[in-house]
């Protein structure tokens, strides 16, 4: 559970940050910072599946 | 002193010429050209940038950005050393230098240190770098530490551009 609470902590930190850095509008930055969050959940799930047959 | 309209920047890049979000920061650009700071305020900006994630942009006046960027890589930072037992790393080259060395070392340090003021300060107290090999989460503390200090130095950057007059 710390792993999968660690990788949601981790997506959501990062989008902040590429939100605020990337874009100038605050609407535009919402909507960046929501896209780039749950690609990183998206990514880190399907990776975690994909690596699951060989754990 | 009078600041000089600054010129509308556009990308050069065949993909974002199309974007509307470009064609719109131009118009806005355009309409109300962007002021640069003195070269004090864009030294200032960058150097507490460093010394603190988030500080530059308080200093430039931009306060929720600051206060998002200072959560954001200071909570990354404080809870990859505390809750996840990652580690700092030093600039220990004492052996020879390799491709090794500068990977196992050299890199994550200079990654580390791009919190600037949190790893001087972890330095000064010798906070943070013992290692847990044992914890589970060992290599996410890593990672979060490794990763505050990098994005620590895209905000430096972006507080450089506002300075400049180049962002909002």
């Amino acid at each position: 559970m710390k792993h999968l609470v660690a990788m949601i902590l981790f997506a959501l930190f990062v989008a902040i940050v590429f939100a605020i850095v990337s874009k100038e509008r605050p609407r535009d930055q919402f909507a960046y910072g929501v896209k780039v969050f749950f690609a990183f959940l998206g990514v880190g799930l399907a990776l975690a599946w994909i690596m699951y047959p060989f754990s | 002193m009078e600041h000089e309209a600054q010129p509308v920047e556009t990308s050069e890049h065949p993909m974002e010429q199309s974007l509307p979000e470009v064609r719109s920061r131009e118009a806005l650009s355009a309409a109300t050209p962007l002021a640069p700071s003195s070269t004090l305020m864009l030294a200032l900006a960058c150097l507490a940038a460093f010394l603190f994630p988030g500080l530059g942009h308080l200093v430039l006046k931009r306060w929720g950005r600051g206060a998002l960027l200072a959560l954001s890589i200071g909570g990354m930072f404080l809870l990859g050393l505390f809750w996840l037992d990652g580690h700092l790393y030093r600039p220990d080259l004492s052996g020879p230098l390799s491709v090794f060395t500068v990977l196992t070392h050299l890199a994550p340090f200079l990654a580390n240190v791009g919190v600037g003021g949190l790893y001087g300060l972890c330095y000064l107290l010798d906070v943070g770098f013992q290692t847990h090999p044992a914890a589970s989460t060992y290599e996410i503390g890593n990672t979060f530490l490794l990763v505050a200090g990098l994005l620590n130095y895209l905000v430096i950057l972006d507080a450089s551009d506002i300075a400049r007059g180049r962002k909002r």
